[in-house]
C-alpha cells in the first residue's frame, strides 16, 4: 500500500460508516419512515378518514372499511388499502374498487362532491420487517363492479366456479385443500 | 376519525368477500357452504400481526397528515429556510431522489452529514463560497 492511498482508503471507510449510520438512522421508526416513502401524489395529502365504515343500496349494495382515505392536493379523494400478507392484485383491484364505488354513490357529507381518483394505492409488506412497496391500482368502473356483483350472486347456482391459477395462494390460505378441492388450476395465469 | 358503525341491508356484500372473487371462486362457494374451516395457530398469529401493523400503519398515516419534509441544512444554511433556491432542492430531493432506494441512501446519508457540516463549517466564509458555489450549480442543472 503507497501512502497516496491511504486517503483513499480512509475516504471508502468513511462512506462505508456513513451508509451504515444512514441504515441504522432509517430503522429507528420503521412505520414513519414508510410514510415518508410514500409515492409522490400524496404529497400535500391528508388524512380525512381511517377505518370509516361506509354502505349503499344503489347502484349495488356494497359495504366496507377503507383502511384510509386522502384529501390529495389537487382535491380529489384517493383510497389507500395495507396489506401485509399474500399480494394478489384481482383482489386488490376488486377491494379498492368498492370503497371507491361506496364513496362515489355515498352520501357521507366529508366525501360530497369531491371527485374519486381512478386509482388507488396498495402499500405491501410490514414496515421493519418485509420488504414495504407501493402500487398503484386502477378502479373498477360501475359497468365492471356491476357485472362482479352478479356473478358473486349467481355462483354455485347458475355458474360454476373457477379455481385459482395460483399454487402458492391454494398452499398458503386456503384449508380446502385435498379435501373438497383439488387445487389450483394450472390452465390459469396468475396476477400478482 | 373513525366512522361510527354502519347499517348493513339485506344482501350486502361487503368489499372483503367481492374480493375474493378475485382470489379463487372456489373457495368462496366453500368458505360460504362449509366454512373458512380451522385456521391454523401460524395464520391465526399472521391475522393478529396484520391488525397491528394496520392500527400502526393508520396512525402513521394521521401522524404524516399533511407534514413536510423541510429539511435541507446546508442549502438553509446557504439561501435561508425560505428562500426559492431551498424549495427548489427540497422539490428535487421528494421528487427525484426519494422514490429510488439510491436516492434515499443518498438523502439519509445526506441528512447524517450535513449539520455536522453545517456546525463544523457554518461560520467559514470560504467553505460558505464553496458550498453556494456548488448549490448554485446544481439549482441551475435543476431547474434546466
Amino acid at each position: 500500500m503507497t501512502s497516496e492511498s491511504i486517503p483513499w482508503l480512509a475516504l471508502g471507510l468513511l462512506c462505508i460508516c456513513l451508509v451504515l449510520l444512514a441504515f441504522i438512522q432509517g430503522r429507528r421508526d420503521p412505520y414513519a419512515d414508510a410514510e415518508g416513502r410514500r409515492p409522490n401524489v400524496l404529497a400535500g395529502a391528508r388524512v380525512i378518514a381511517v377505518g370509516q365504515a361506509l354502505s349503499i343500496n344503489e347502484p349495488f349494495a356494497l359495504h366496507g372499511e377503507p383502511d384510509t382515505i386522502y384529501l390529495t392536493a389537487r382535491g380529489t379523494i384517493l383510497i389507500r388499502e395495507d396489506k401485509t400478507g399474500f399480494p394478489h392484485a384481482l383482489a386488490e383491484q376488486i377491494q379498492l374498487s368498492v370503497y371507491g364505488a361506496l364513496i362515489r354513490h355515498g352520501d357521507h357529507p366529508e366525501f360530497a362532491g369531491r371527485q374519486v381518483e381512478t386509482y388507488g394505492l396498495v402499500r405491501y409488506g410490514i414496515p421493519g420487517k418485509t420488504k414495504v412497496r407501493w402500487v398503484k391500482v386502477p378502479l373498477l368502473n360501475d359497468q365492471q363492479l356491476g357485472a362482479l356483483v352478479q356473478r358473486y350472486r349467481q355462483l354455485g347456482g347458475a355458474i360454476a366456479p373457477t379455481r385459482t391459477g395460483d399454487a402458492g395462494m391454494c398452499s398458503a390460505r386456503c384449508s380446502h385443500l385435498g379435501k373438497r378441492c383439488p387445487g389450483h388450476d394450472p390452465l390459469r395465469t396468475v396476477s400478482r | 376519525m373513525n366512522g361510527a358503525r354502519y347499517r348493513v341491508g339485506r344482501g350486502s356484500i361487503s368489499a372483503t368477500e367481492l374480493a375474493k372473487l378475485g382470489l379463487c371462486e372456489t373457495k368462496l362457494i366453500l368458505d360460504r357452504t362449509h366454512g373458512e374451516g380451522k385456521i391454523s395457530a401460524r395464520a391465526k398469529a399472521r391475522r393478529r400481526e396484520g391488525t397491528q401493523v394496520h392500527a400502526y400503519s393508520q396512525q402513521a398515516a394521521v401522524n404524516a397528515n399533511g407534514a413536510v419534509d423541510r429539511r435541507c441544512f446546508v442549502a438553509t444554511a446557504v439561501y435561508g429556510p425560505d428562500g426559492w433556491q431551498t424549495d427548489r432542492l427540497r422539490r428535487w430531493r421528494d421528487r427525484c431522489l426519494l422514490p429510488s432506494s439510491t436516492g434515499r441512501v443518498l438523502v439519509a446519508v445526506y441528512y447524517r452529514v450535513s449539520p455536522w457540516l453545517v456546525t463544523r463549517f457554518g461560520r467559514s466564509l470560504s467553505a460558505r463560497w464553496v458550498a453556494r458555489s456548488l448549490l448554485d450549480f446544481l439549482v441551475a442543472r435543476i431547474a434546466s
